[in-house]
């Protein structure tokens, strides 16, 4: 009688008055004889209702059969009006309603059944709007209250949608739990005769229907959804309790069905990791079947089957579907290592079942990928047409590119019980299999192949995440790698002579062969000297064969010898030749793998170097000028004082470009070379190989000054080159003065020795004058340019000593220090 | 093969000093005293051919011209096993062989006879080679064949060779004992001319101190000539072992003298070595590092040339060659540098850039040495101007005397006037003067 109260704030007493003056219809003396009913049997219920059956579908039955002997539509009116207040469920003690409502009507057969109906309806109206008030209170907008299991159905399915893994383990904890107390309290039989007439057999043939995915007369199809619920109209007779066994069964054909769409979903496209997971599903299902097919058989034999029990039977079945549903989700738009590692998350998960079913989907999966891990391993092969395998191959590599771009680890696809180290190993064993077949043409037996055939052949997949037996698969793998790497390396070293090649690089594109670079040097000036358009690349490749001929480079190996070659850059308007002119070296096959990325820094490294050397070389050169223009012109005095100024501009020069080569060549690339070779000789791997070599000409190129911060270093050593070469301009103008002017004063001497006659003398003496001053003039002039020059000189060799000074560079702040040992050029 | 160089070996010093050198070189490269590779020989390491040229019949022949006016020495040389090594034909002995009495007037005007005979074996030597780099003269300043022939060769030369450079091992007297050769002071001066004016590096070996370090360092009481021209050669060999074994830097002549002659004239450098360390003294000094070298290096006790030690005026180094050989790692190198920098061991010359330059040589494979690190420093050092004071002040004393010039006056640049040795005073003096003003912050203008 709560209900009531709760509405309204009027009194209970006045309540009864007023729905006993509604039930017999204005009838006053009718109306006082129920209140008067009403009132005893309230304040006796102890008493009464002893008798009074409390159990509410018993209640139920009484009334109705009481409403059917007067009149069938009554009956009717009531049970639907019952269905939907023990629907709502706001109406708690529905059996105390039911009674208070049948002890009222019994013994007053006066009572029209018509108004008892109405009073139900009654009820009815204010449970609905009561509920009108929670569902205002949601903030849920709707009507009526069929609208409310609209709603409910509406959480719910949201629930499964977002997270059938909460939804469903609590569902199993609670089934699980009511099940055992089921169990424990065996259900009376007499209970049974309270069932409405939808009998347990209809039931469960319509339940084995959707167990199969077939709509059936109770079960409908959710419209937009994989599960099933309950036809309203079909059902509403139903108890609360089979209602729920039901829909719990129900749930199983939700699991059903979402476990066959994604087999079928996958069944097509997705490759063998995926399809090795569907087979899984599909052994699962077909147990399911097995087991749905013996209920029907138990239905069909109208044994002693009932909901609950069906329930039992599919229990097992129903906590291994939802594990695999959960699974299938997780594995959902994922194929390959990514599917192995979502799976391989539930083997540590704390559920037995999970465990269980997760181990059996694992074992599965792995198996596709351990044959092509075999395959890999073994072959170097790869047949992974939906791209599932964690190393992926791509097509259309040149060959030097193999080992760099062709195999590579497909982050995505690492199972998570390959850690990433691992998975490198694996792709460098393969690609080492590949780059000696492929590359090195190399046929013979790959060492360690026994104990990986025998890996093989012992273990199954599930060797790969069980522990105590990856253990061993690791190790193993490990000694493949560490023999394969090696057998890589010995091949390189031995066959395709690594350490030659470095050498060959370090001797002619880093000029180590000194002589040969000197002698090229000198041979190749003058043809350089000239506009790069008038420059032949036969001529210079002529001039390289003389040059190797005559030194020390004749005795290189006669491989290393064809492969260095000239090359001659693009060039543009006005440059020369010494603009575009490189020597290169031609790698190809296995030690291409190596050299061949590099070969650009190997070209910018040789220009650098080149440049410096060919400055000092026209140093070098300008000085044996100066020495024998001091000879030559010793008798003319006037040239002393400008030969002076470029003797020690030239000497200030040489100081500065021997020092950085110095330092280039012995301190950055003697020292980097060092470093290299001593990683080479530790090397494990062909990648060790191609690490040491790339760090060792990212060092290289750092100390010459080509690296991204040295830019505005490079561009002032360039102009201090420039600079010598402007020098050079000088004296080579002052020379050919010189010369003219030696020349013309012994012809003068010759002839005024000779002492043809006075007045040519005269003459002579003139032209002599005339000249003399000339030559002065010149001289006197250049002795200015040349000044500036030094100014300009100095002033640009400190600000570039000061440029490294503040490098954040030690080893340039030291070359600071060196070009200044003496502390002669003043650095802010 | 680019780069050869000739030797010219003049007179006794000259051909003595020559015949270690050679002796030594064959040792280093493998060659057997009759100028067969040996067996163990391997090529592509080091280049012969600088020094030797290949005859036809695989015999490594030097690129040496001998030369002198008395046969002595030579005869030894041919009478010993290295008698088939050498080319005959370049060895030049005068006919007469009364030799230049140790008189730079006889040896001037005798050069100057045999000029042509001389010079055709120089052509042709020069003319068998690809691209030749210059000549290396051995000889002594105080005698009579070396210093007056040898001026006759080096004006000669210097004409002829315009372009060549002319590298001369001068071997200076020792002052510390009393010369049977009277005209000494006279030979010097008239020699250091024209070291001055034509050549273009001198390497000074003084007496004075290759004595001094045999007495002092090796504890040879009274060192023989052999034990001297040891030290000699071992200078000699190491100063061309970047020449001989190439590499980055320094592979010729010019590249290695460029940083070390700022200016023409100052062309003359001093030597030293260590560990210093001869046969019968193996175990001196065995535990060296770059540092220990390079430090030593700069001691003057180690240097081959003996200097007056003047405080009053600011001598300085004009510029430092190191070779240093052995295992050596570059990056210590790089960390002496900074101690000697630190520690201020060398003062430098105040008008330029200057420092320690290095060259790390590679070492002959064929010859062992008991030392890990050794090191040869050529240094172009304002000092050396007082072994021409020196040499000016004996000159002035014996002139002041007019001593010992008759024999001179007989030859026939003397016979009129002695404006040669006058002239040659004035050159050596400006040589010292302008190794004065190298001290000074104002050279540079």
């Amino acid at each position: 009688m709560n209900n009531f109260d709760i509405k309204d704030d009027c009194n209970i007493p006045e309540l009864i008055v007023k729905l006993c003056k509604y039930l017999a219809s204005n009838n006053e003396a009718l109306s006082s004889k129920l209140v008067e009913r009403a009132f005893r049997w309230l304040t006796s219920t102890s008493t009464t209702s002893v008798s009074m059956p409390s159990h509410e579908p018993l209640l139920f039955n009484q009334i109705r059969d009481l409403l059917k002997s007067r009149s069938v539509d009554n009956a009717e009116k009531f049970e639907l009006l019952y269905s939907n207040i023990s629907k709502s469920g706001v109406i708690k003690d529905k059996a105390a309603l039911l009674s208070f409502l049948y002890n009222v009507s019994v013994p007053c057969k006066e009572v029209s059944f018509s108004s008892l109906t109405n009073q139900l309806e009654l009820n009815k109206k204010l449970c609905s709007s009561k509920n009108m008030s929670h569902v205002h209170l949601s903030n849920i907008l709707s009507n009526d209250s069929t609208s409310i299991r609209n709603i409910f159905d509406r959480g719910e399915r949201k629930h499964n949608e977002n997270s059938m893994s909460t939804v469903l383990r609590a569902n199993s904890q609670t089934t699980t739990a009511s099940s055992v107390g089921w169990s424990q309290h065996d259900i009376p039989s007499s209970s049974k005769s309270f069932y409405p007439s939808l009998s347990e057999q209809e039931l469960l043939q319509d339940v084995i229907y959707g167990l199969h995915g077939i709509q059936g007369k109770y079960l409908r199809r959710e419209p937009c959804g994989l599960g099933y619920s309950l036809d309203p109209k079909a059902t509403k007779a139903l108890l609360p309790t089979q209602r729920s066994l039901l829909e719990r069964i129900i749930g199983m054909s939700f699991l059903h069905k979402q476990l066959k769409q994604y087999c079928e979903g996958n069944e097509k496209q997705s490759g063998t990791i995926c399809q090795a997971f569907t087979a899984t599903l599909n052994d699962e299902l077909s147990e399911y079947y097995k087991t749905v097919a013996l209920l029907q058989a138990n239905v069909n034999n109208q044994s002693e089957m009932t909901l609950r029990r069906a329930l039992y039977v599919l229990q097992e079945h129903r906590i291994r579907f939802e594990w695999l549903a959960y699974i299938a989700e997780q594995c959902c738009d994922k194929k390959g290592g990514a599917l192995i590692t979502a799976v391989h998350g539930f083997l540590q998960h704390g559920s037995k079942t999970a465990q269980e079913v997760s181990e059996k989907v694992l074992k599965a999966v792995c198996k596709p990928l351990y044959i092509m891990l075999s395959r890999w391993l073994l072959d170097g092969e790869i047949n992974d047409p939906c791209n599932e395998f964690f190393i992926e191959s791509k097509n259309m590599v040149a060959a030097e590119r193999l080992w760099h771009d062709k195999y590579n680890v497909r982050k995505s696809m690492i199972p998570s019980f390959i850690n990433m180290e691992q998975a490198n190993r694996i792709l460098a064993t393969g690609k080492s299999i590949n780059f000696l077949r492929q590359i090195c043409k190399d046929d013979g037996q790959l060492p360690g192949r026994e104990a990986l055939h025998k890996l093989f052949n012992n273990t199954s997949a599930e060797a790969l995440f069980t522990p105590e037996q990856s253990i061993d698969f690791h190790s193993t793998l490990e000694n493949v790698y560490k023999e394969t790497s090696l057998r890589v390396l010995d091949l390189l070293k031995n066959k395709f002579k690594l350490y030659e090649h470095l050498q060959s690089l370090r001797r002619y594109l880093l000029l180590g062969q000194g002589d040969f670079i000197r002698h090229l040097l000198e041979l190749l000036a003058p043809e350089l000297n000239k506009s790069a358009v008038d420059i032949y690349g036969h001529t210079l490749s002529a001039i390289l064969e003389s040059a190797i001929r005559v030194t020390n480079a004749q005795y290189e190996d006669e491989d290393t010898l064809k492969r260095l070659n000239i090359s001659f850059m693009s060039h543009s308007i006005g440059d020369t030749g010494w603009d575009v002119f490189s020597l290169v070296y031609i790698v190809d096959g296995p030690i291409g793998t190596i050299f061949q990325p590099t070969m650009p820094i190997y070209q910018s490294l040789f220009g650098a170097l080149w440049k410096a050397k060919r400055t000092e070389y026209v140093l070098a050169n300008m000085r044996r000028q100066q020495l024998s223009m001091a000879k030559l012109f010793r008798k003319i005095r006037e040239l002393k004082p400008v030969m002076h100024i470029i003797h020690i501009l030239t000497s200030k020069m040489i100081h500065f470009i021997h020092q950085t080569q110095y330092y280039f060549l012995f301190e950055v690339l003697e020292c980097s070379w060092a470093e290299m070779q001593n990683h080479v000789n530790k090397a494990h791997c062909l990648d060790d190989i191609i690490t040491a070599h790339l760090n060792f000409l990212t060092s290289v190129q750092r100390g010459v000054l080509l690296d991204e911060n040295s830019r505005q270093l490079f561009s002032h050593l360039i102009s201090i080159y420039n600079f010598v070469v402007k020098l050079e301009n000088h004296q080579e103008a002052i020379y050919t003065a010189a010369e003219e002017e030696f020349s013309a004063y012994a012809a003068y001497r010759k002839k005024a020795d000779s002492r043809v006659g006075f007045e040519l003398n005269a003459d002579l003496k003139a032209a002599a004058k005339l000249r003399a001053a000339k030559f002065h003039q010149f001289l006197n002039a250049t002795k200015i340019k040349v000044k500036t020059t030094v100014q300009t000189y100095d002033t640009i060799v400190t600000k570039f000593l000061e440029l490294l000074a503040s490098s954040a560079n030690m080893k340039l702040q030291l070359l600071s220090v060196r070009l200044s040992f003496n502390s002669f050029y003043k650095i802010a | 093969m680019p780069c050869e160089m000739i030797t010219l070996q003049l007179g006794q010093c000259g051909n003595q000093i020559g015949f270690e050198f050679w002796k030594r070189l064959c040792t280093e490269h493998g060659i057997n005293p009759e100028g067969i590779l040996e067996d163990f020989a391997t090529e592509g390491i080091d280049r012969k051919d600088v020094f030797f040229y290949q005859a036809d019949d695989e015999h490594y022949i030097p690129r040496a011209v001998l030369l002198d006016l008395e046969p002595r020495v030579i005869n030894t040389i041919l009478n010993s096993p290295y008698s088939k090594l050498y080319n005959q034909e370049n060895v030049f002995l005068s006919k007469n062989g009364g030799g230049a009495g140790n008189n730079w007037a006889s040896g001037y005007s005798q050069g100057e006879k045999l000029n042509e005979e001389i010079f055709d074996i120089i052509d042709r030597e020069a003319d068998g080679s690809d691209s030749l780099e210059g000549f290396v003269l051995c000889h002594s300043i105080a005698g009579g064949t070396g210093s007056g022939m040898g001026s006759n060769i080096l004006e000669k030369l210097s004409d002829r060779f315009p372009k060549k450079l002319v590298q001369t091992y001068s071997v200076f007297p020792n002052l510390d004992e009393i010369s049977d050769v009277v005209v000494q002071p006279y030979n010097s001066l008239l020699t250091l001319k024209r070291l001055t004016e034509s050549a273009d590096s001198v390497v000074v070996l003084d007496n004075t101190a290759l004595n001094r370090i045999a007495a002092d360092r090796l504890k040879i009481q009274n060192p023989t000539f052999t034990q001297i021209n040891s030290l000699v050669s071992t200078i000699m060999s190491v100063s061309t072992t970047t020449l001989r074994y190439p590499s980055y830097m320094n592979n010729d002549l010019m590249g290695l003298l460029a940083p070390l002659i700022p200016t023409p004239r100052l062309h003359f450098l001093m030597t030293g070595y260590t560990p210093l360390s001869t046969d019968t003294d193996e175990a001196s000094v065995r535990k060296t590092t770059v540092l220990d070298v390079m430090r030593r290096l700069l001691q003057p006790k180690n240097m081959m040339v003996s200097t007056a030690q003047d405080r009053s005026s600011q001598h300085c180094y004009i510029s430092i060659l190191n070779i240093i050989q052995g295992e050596v790692d570059p990056t210590q190198v790089h960390k002496s540098l900074q101690r000697i920098r630190e520690r201020k061991l060398a003062q430098f010359i105040p008008w330029g850039p200057a420092s320690i330059q290095v060259a790390l040589s590679r070492k002959s494979p064929y010859v062992s040495t008991a030392h890990r690190v050794s090191g040869l420093m050529l240094a172009n050092h304002t000092n050396i101007s007082s072994l021409f004071d020196r040499a000016l002040i004996q000159y002035d004393k014996l002139r002041k005397r007019e001593a010992f010039l008759d024999q001179f006056r007989k030859e026939e640049m003397f016979k009129d006037n002695l404006d040669e040795l006058d002239s040659s005073r004035e050159v050596v003096q400006d040589l010292v003067d302008e190794y004065i003003a190298a001290t000074k912050e104002d050279y540079c203008n």
